[in-house]
């Protein structure tokens, strides 16, 4: 099918082909091609193409089996190799023994452990929860690495059976390790294709994801089968984390970043086809490889070659073919009536986000023995940069919490707005060119929405990653997009309305005000029809679609909100630092951070927005009582709770899929004295609990023999490259 | 209706902020002290007749403006030498100096407690006052940062502050510092710009100085250079660093850097900049292994700064005669199997030649992959920096044998040669602990021969960040008590011109040149300048 | 002519061919049944008729004009609405939300400009959910839901009405007045308007429908009154040992 007839599919790849030989010429080393170095450079590039097909096969097999797309299959693969290296260096185990209890025992208890606590409780939760979530168990493992093997020693993992046996081929020789790579990364995909394709319980497996209880009615046990899938998902990436790690050295951050390079592989095998995601591995580990060798990106694209798996993500991710409507999903809750933020009360949200900032920075408050008093410049400093990932996160309210739009590049958005306003205004720091770039930034956003207006979810998370990805690699680090500079500030302070906000107290407000602005522009936004339609698509694409409301369009116009308040946001973000490290400002994990916040705060309400401005405000706190010194418990628990704090708060969403802000909102509205239906509401739940639930006629109507039949049938023979809604809208 | 929604909302916001921003001002940097008054500089005259015998101490010979290779036959008489009070002189390059602080040292070194000594103490006959930040009567506070706790990479520069603590406990046990006792706060710069910024802000409030700053993201020096000291001028605060990789750092005028960057300062960020580079090392290995060398030199390329470093060198050894087959870049992300490439190159070029700008890792995964590849070893000559004299690349193996490693002061195993080397292994408690807690050392070292020469000038009332930068900006040789290759912090071009070079041997780090036993090979023709436009020569 | 016809469409997802040639027609005017067992086909001919599928090949045809190609929207325009038989309500928003995005998206071309709230509390009205308007849909039981899928689509003030199972999680005294609410509708004659119904419960089908096609396996088997449709053997055939239809069945036998 993928390389059938299909048109899109041609075209793009000829495109490809066309620019990589263009790239290529344009950048010829000019180095001497000879078989022999040929040759070396394609072994090298397939065995590359190998690791990474292990940890491809792991994310297609859990995601065919479970429906779940695990961003967290490398940071099992990082812990994975810290426990290979502290039981078989650290603890001087053999090797066989360690391999045996990290891969044999500790994955997939690990795979096992996070079906039954988590995921098994995500399988009804909405695409944005789910993707959360898994990329909140990757922040915590990497977390837990981090503290519990620290990096004042650099680690090595050895090879297993040594480098330097293998074979003899003339001039170089092939390492027995790398032949068994390959061999084991080939076996391990074909056996898997097989088990999924040619087992009974393969087959099983992959019904349980298209209808739980349709499987369980025909023998399979869903949570059998959820559980093996997760183990043995769990054991690929531990394999593959165990085997890359002597090739990159035990780093958790750069491990961990191998698994975009796995995105990209099964990407290319439509997230489903595990022959094809093998094939990708193999592509994206020739192509570096052979980039390596023969090209030379010169100073400015010194990324280019790591850039290849993002940007091939990108293109495949763009040429996959449409996708169909996405059906939404069931969610059932009491009873609870809509109720708009009024613009009086948005008005009221910010002032009271205004005083709050400006009594805790000014100490106006009195926490009597804990009292901390005034901020210094330290904690304006460390405020002002959280003050400024708040008013990123912030833009990704409407996106992300509204129009369920997955973004994980909103550090590229901000980067832009970053950039563009160092084109405008230069060294005079003119705050009214921010406007402008607000502006600027909004076409950014719909460049970016139109590939986006036709993915589903999960491709669309995949594209905004590979996109931020991209643009960390190849556009930011340029010396033009942000020129090194030798003294002094590369964002001068911000000159507005005749102030220069030049000391960090000033800047602090001025950014608050800008946040409360947005909140403000948020309620109303909230409340027009725009924002109606949003949710509407966010709800069903398919009956907004039906109603006549322009899908792509609408997509479009939230995309460009969003980069807009991103960018002008990433003026001051770049603005609090003065220069912005062009390598590690725009670090993927950050984004990931940002995304996090946003996603635990569950900003479906606009006036939960208001939750991001307690970001900086503890921060602030945090140091302020640190520097006090008179409450250490507190600054431990402050400090804790920025390590662990976003990844447990989005697991909370495993249980409150709405976010714990969402909740905590529905607590305090009554306190709020004119707001009588809240109270209403409250009471009317707490009278609805007493009365036994009744059971809703229709959907749990059992199914009848026919209907188990005839989709069984289906079931069995349907090719598993046909999109899911296959099944849903033939059965009717 | 939407629109007076709108305008009302702004108004109301707008008046909000200007009610809250009423008081704007800045509260940072306005840390209160005692007004300082002025040190009596006769104080100094009543205890300054004790001087030691300065003459036959190394000061003279450190002083020499031609440091040729009599150098090292110098230096290494110094460090043999016994007497406590020699090293001190060593330090403090001024020939006129009336050091009462080394007869105190001195003193102090014999009898563990000073105070005792029925001799007339300097610090007794005056009235010490808090002259500065974080100068009491009694103390003085140091910050040290460094790059510690990151969430992905706790602990990287811990031997930073372990290195300043040991120095201060070491200082402290003989009697302190300028009269006072060394009190040393911490700071986690977090690989983080804005926590670095941190660094700078706590250090202005808080501290009297930085020492020991290990922090690769000091992007933004303003902070640094313009705190206001007990008087209320901006002259920042004296940053004695270990490393300075980014130009805004290197250029600060309060930095001083025990592993100087060589670097013409001022610099823009871009074009063209004079730097100077270690070729010594490259230049014996030409008259001494083998008259010609081609072959591959990797430069580390994450950031901008690491190429700006690694370009010099490239460049200085082609100048020296070196043929260079290949330059590529090197990332954290790339595979040991990619360094096949690398391998290529030395193949299709018969390359025996090959030198790593990166660390240790960087070098395992190159030797490891090109005994993959059935290279001939013993073909290449392999050279790293100090980033590969670590216990980790010894745990390499084999794999890594006669790898060649420079450096720019004496061993760790050396220790019998040096006092200041010897003071160091013992205080910091570690057999091979790691460079920048050497580095950090060193920075305290400096930091102290500064206090000790305005001490001995004016007394222990004369401390202030002023008379410390003062100091420091006209040093014109420091070599940390002939551990380190001397460094000239009078000039902006700074050279460092001393080396040394050891090779892996049976899994050890044997030296190899020079021959002798705590020497350092101080040829002035090691130093290469040259002026090009670093970021755009690198070819990717 | 009829106003929507659906010619020779024929639906196929790898190797399962959903729709295999089927041709529907349906007049204004009227409400016309589309019944057949589970995974005839239904709900992909109602995929296919409003653009939400592409056909493998067949034409759809609108007013005498060709939409095969046109885009859902398009389609909304033009007049086609439908409702969902896997529930694809605004759940976050409330039931009036829900109808206000159908309305705001028409009321220039369909309303004349009448004002947004007062059309969307005049379709929650029609079904008889006024009460419920500001409830959040996702919080209301399926029947309501369903209720308020048909208000959204009655907003959009369409030609064709394409009704999937819209019965179910209704009680009797609901669906009899849906049926009563759709008889209603298709007779004014300044609606203009046609249904399409898809139904489980035979009574209902029967109750309503002037005419009846029955799907099976992709195909149409049969054509006709709901008279002619109960006495055809081949929808007896498809239909065998289905207790669900034997009943609905012998109960509008008698």
């Amino acid at each position: 099918m993928i390389f059938g007839v299909r048109h899109s599919v041609a075209v793009a790849a000829a495109l490809g082909t066309l620019a990589a030989v263009i790239i290529a010429v344009l950048t010829w080393k000019g180095a001497p091609v000879t078989s022999e170095t040929f040759l070396v450079t394609t072994y090298i590039g397939l065995f590359l193409g190998a690791l990474w097909a292990m940890y491809a096969t792991g994310l297609v097999v859990v995601y065919t089996t479970t429906g779940v797309f695990n961003f967290a299959q490398g940071a099992i693969g990082v812990f994975a190799a810290f426990l290979y290296w502290e039981l078989h260096v650290n603890r001087d185990w053999h090797s066989i023994l360690a391999l045996f209890v990290v891969v044999g025992l500790f994955a997939p208890a690990l795979g096992v452990v996070l079906d039954i606590l988590i995921m098994r409780r995500l399988r009804t939760a909405s695409l944005v929860v789910q993707l959360m979530v898994t990329v909140a168990i990757m922040v915590l493992l990497l977390s837990v690495v981090g503290d519990i093997w620290e990096a004042d020693t650099p680690r090595r993992v050895p090879y297993l059976f040594g480098i330097n046996n293998g074979i003899d081929l003339g001039p170089s020789q092939l390492p027995w390790h790398r032949l068994i790579v390959f061999v084991v990364a080939i076996a391990i995909a074909v056996s898997m294709r097989f088990l999924l394709r040619r087992t009974r319980i393969g087959t099983a497996m992959r019904a349980v994801v298209d209808n739980r209880e349709l499987a369980a009615l025909n023998g399979a046990r869903p949570n059998v089968v959820s559980s093996t899938s997760w183990a043995l998902g769990s054991m690929m990436g531990a394999l593959g984390g165990i085997l890359i790690a002597p090739e990159l050295g035990l780093d958790p951050a750069t491990l961990n970043n191998v698994v975009i390079i796995a995105f990209a592989a099964a990407a290319f095998g439509a997230l489903r086809n595990l022959p094809l995601a093998v094939v990708g591995a193999m592509l994206i580990g020739l192509l570096r490889a052979h980039t390596g060798a023969w090209l030379d990106f010169g100073p400015d694209f010194r990324f280019a070659h790591l850039s290849i798996a993002p940007l091939l993500l990108l293109f495949v991710v763009i040429a996959l073919p449409q996708a169909r409507l996405e059906v939404g999903r069931l969610a059932h809750h009491l009873r609870r009536h809509e109720r708009y933020t009024k613009w009086w009360e948005g008005l009221l949200g910010c002032g009271v986000v205004i005083l709050l900032a400006a009594a805790f920075s000014g100490g106006w408050l009195d926490f009597g023995g804990w009292d901390p008093g005034a901020w210094g410049s330290r904690e304006l400093n460390s405020a002002n940069e959280a003050m400024a990932l708040a008013l990123i996160g912030l833009s990704l309210v409407p996106l992300i919490g509204w129009a369920g739009q997955i973004n994980f590049a909103p550090l590229a958005f901000a980067g832009f707005g970053a950039f563009v306003y160092l084109k405008l205004a230069g060294d005079t720091g003119n705050g009214y060119w921010i406007l402008m770039v607000g502006l600027l930034c909004a076409p950014l956003g719909a460049i970016v929405a139109l590939p986006a207006a036709r993915l589903r979810g999960l491709y669309l998370a995949l594209m905004t990653m590979a996109f931020a990805q991209a643009m960390s690699l190849i556009f930011f680090p340029h010396p033009w997009v942000m020129p090194i500079i030798g003294t002094g500030r590369q964002f001068p302070h911000i000159d507005l309305f005749g102030i220069t906000f030049d000391d960090r107290r000033g800047f602090f407000m001025l950014m608050v005000s800008v946040f409360a602005i947005f909140v403000y522009a948020l309620v109303l936004l909230r409340r027009s029809r725009y924002g109606r339609r949003w949710m509407a698509i966010n709800d069903s694409q398919a009956a907004a679609a039906t109603l006549g409301v322009p899908v792509v369009w609408t997509k479009v116009v939230v995309y460009a909100v969003s980069a807009s308040m991103a960018g002008i946001a990433g003026v001051f973000w770049a603005t609090v630092s003065g220069n912005v490290d062009s390598v590690q400002g725009f670090d993927l994990l950050l984004g990931f951070n940002i995304v996090l916040l946003v996603a635990a705060a569950g900003v479906s309400i606009p006036m939960a927005g208001i939750f991001l401005i307690f970001i900086p405000l503890f921060k602030g706190f945090g140091l302020r009582l640190e520097d006090a010194g008179n409450v250490d418990f507190l600054v431990t628990l402050l400090d804790i709770m920025t390590t662990y704090g976003p990844g447990l708060m989005v697991l909370g969403m495993v249980f409150n899929p709405r976010g714990a802000i969402f909740e905590m909102g529905r607590g305090f509205s009554p306190i709020l004295p004119w707001r009588s239906d809240a109270r209403a509401e409250i009471a009317a739940e707490n009278a609805q609990k007493r009365e036994p639930e009744i059971g809703e006629l229709g959907l749990e109507r059992p199914f009848t023999p026919e209907e188990v039949i005839a989709i069984d049938r289906r079931l069995e023979i349907l090719d598993d490259v046909v999109p899911k809604e296959g099944y849903g809208t033939s059965r009717s | 209706m939407k629109h007076l929604r709108w305008t009302i909302g702004l108004l109301a916001i707008f008046a909000l902020v200007a009610v809250s921003c009423g008081g704007n001002d800045d509260s940072g940097g306005s840390a209160p002290a005692a007004a300082p008054t002025e040190a009596p500089d006769d104080s100094m005259d009543e205890s300054g007749g004790t001087a030691d015998d300065m003459d036959d101490s190394m000061g003279d010979d450190s002083m020499d403006d031609s440091m040729g290779d009599d150098m090292d036959d110098s230096m290494g008489d110094d460090s043999m030498d016994d007497s406590m009070g020699d090293d001190m002189g060593d330090d403090s390059m001024d020939d006129e100096m009336d050091d009462s602080m080394d007869d105190e040292m001195d003193e102090s070194d014999a009898e563990p407690v000073a105070t005792e000594e029925p001799e007339v103490d300097p610090c007794e006959a005056v009235d010490l006052e808090a002259t500065d930040i974080g100068i009491t009567s009694d103390t003085i506070t140091v910050l040290v940062m460094a790059d510690v706790g990151s969430p992905l990479a706790p602990g990287l520069f811990q031997g930073s502050i372990d290195g300043v603590k040991a120095w201060a406990n070491q200082v402290n046990s003989e009697g302190g510092l300028a009269c006072r006792q060394i009190e040393v706060l911490e700071h986690d710069s977090a690989i983080n710009p804005t926590e670095t910024t941190n660094g700078f802000l706590v250090a202005c409030e808080e501290a009297f100085a930085l020492v020991g700053t290990t922090a690769l993201f000091a992007l933004d020096t303003t902070d640094l250079q313009s705190c206001a000291d007990a008087q209320g001028n901006e002259i920042g605060v004296p940053d004695f660093a270990y490393i300075t990789t980014e130009p805004p750092h290197q250029c600060s005028v309060v930095t001083f850097a025990t592993s100087r960057p060589n670097s013409e300062c001022p610099y823009a960020g871009t074009g063209d900049r004079a730097v100077q580079s270690q070729v010594g090392h490259v230049q014996y290995l030409l008259e001494n292994v083998s008259s010609e060398l081609n072959g591959v030199y990797l430069i580390p390329s994450d950031l901008p700064s690491t190429i700006a470093t690694s370009m010099p060198q490239v460049r200085a050894f082609q100048e020296i005669g070196v043929v260079i087959d290949g330059e590529p870049g090197i990332s954290g992300f790339t595979t040991q199997s990619e360094y096949g490439a690398f391998i290529q190159i030395m193949r299709d070029n018969t390359s025996n030649f090959a030198y790593s700008g990166s660390d240790d890792q960087s070098m395992i995964k190159w030797r490891s992959e090109a005994e993959a590849q059935g290279l001939d070893a013993d073909s290449v000559i392999w050279m790293c920096q100090l980033a590969c004299y670590t216990p980790s690349f010894l745990e390499a193996g084999d794999v890594i044998e006669n790898t060649y490693i420079w450096i720019w002061f004496l061993p760790f195993d050396e220790a019998d040669t040096n006092q200041e080397l010897a003071d160091f292994m013992e205080a910091i408690d570690d057999p091979f602990p790691p460079a920048w807690a050497a580095g950090s050392w060193a920075d305290g070292v400096l930091f102290e021969q500064v206090v000790n020469e305005i001490v001995a000038e004016s007394g222990p009332n004369a401390l202030t960040r002023q008379a410390v930068l003062d100091g420091a900006r006209n040093l014109t040789s420091f070599d940390v008590n002939g551990w380190w290759s001397p460094a000239d912090y009078s000039t902006t071009e700074n050279i460092m011109p001393c080396f040394m070079l050891m090779q892996v041997q049976n899994n050890e780090f044997v030296r190899v040149h020079p021959a002798e036993r705590g020497e350092l090979d101080c040829n002035p023709d090691n130093v290469v300048g040259l002026t090009r436009d670093w970021g755009a020569e690198f070819g990717g | 002519m009829a106003l929507l016809e659906a010619e020779q469409v024929v639906m196929r997802f790898g190797g399962v061919v959903a729709l295999d040639n089927a041709s529907v027609d349906i007049d204004s005017g009227e409400v016309t049944g589309l019944i057949g067992p589970n995974g005839a086909g239904k709900t992909t001919l109602f995929n296919v008729v409003t653009g939400l599928l592409p056909p493998t090949s067949g034409r759809v045809k609108f007013d005498g004009h060709d939409i095969t190609r046109s885009t859902v929207a398009k389609r909304s325009q033009m007049g086609i609405a439908r409702t969902f038989q896997k529930l694809e309500a605004f759940n976050t928003l409330s039931a009036f939300d829900n109808v206000r995005v159908a309305v705001e998206k028409n009321h220039r071309a369909k309303w004349k400009h009448r004002r947004v709230g007062e059309v969307a509390h005049e379709m929650l009205g029609k079904v008889g959910l006024d009460e419920v308007a500001d409830v959040t849909v996702g919080t209301l039981p399926t029947g309501s839901a369903r209720l308020v899928e048909l208000a959204r689509a009655l907003a959009c003030r369409p030609r064709v009405l394409l009704l999937d199972e819209p019965s179910s999680g209704l009680n009797e005294e609901e669906t009899t007045s849906i049926g009563q609410l759709l008889l209603e509708l298709v007779a004014d004659k300044d609606n203009d308007l046609a249904v399409l119904l898809v139904e489980h419960d035979m009574s209902f089908v029967m109750g309503v429908c002037a005419r009846i096609h029955v799907l099976d396996f992709g195909k149409i088997i049969a054509v006709g009154t709901p008279i002619e449709v109960q006495a055809d053997t081949a929808v007896r055939a498809a239909y065998l040992g289905s207790d669900e239809f034997r009943a609905a069945y012998t109960g509008v036998d008698e």
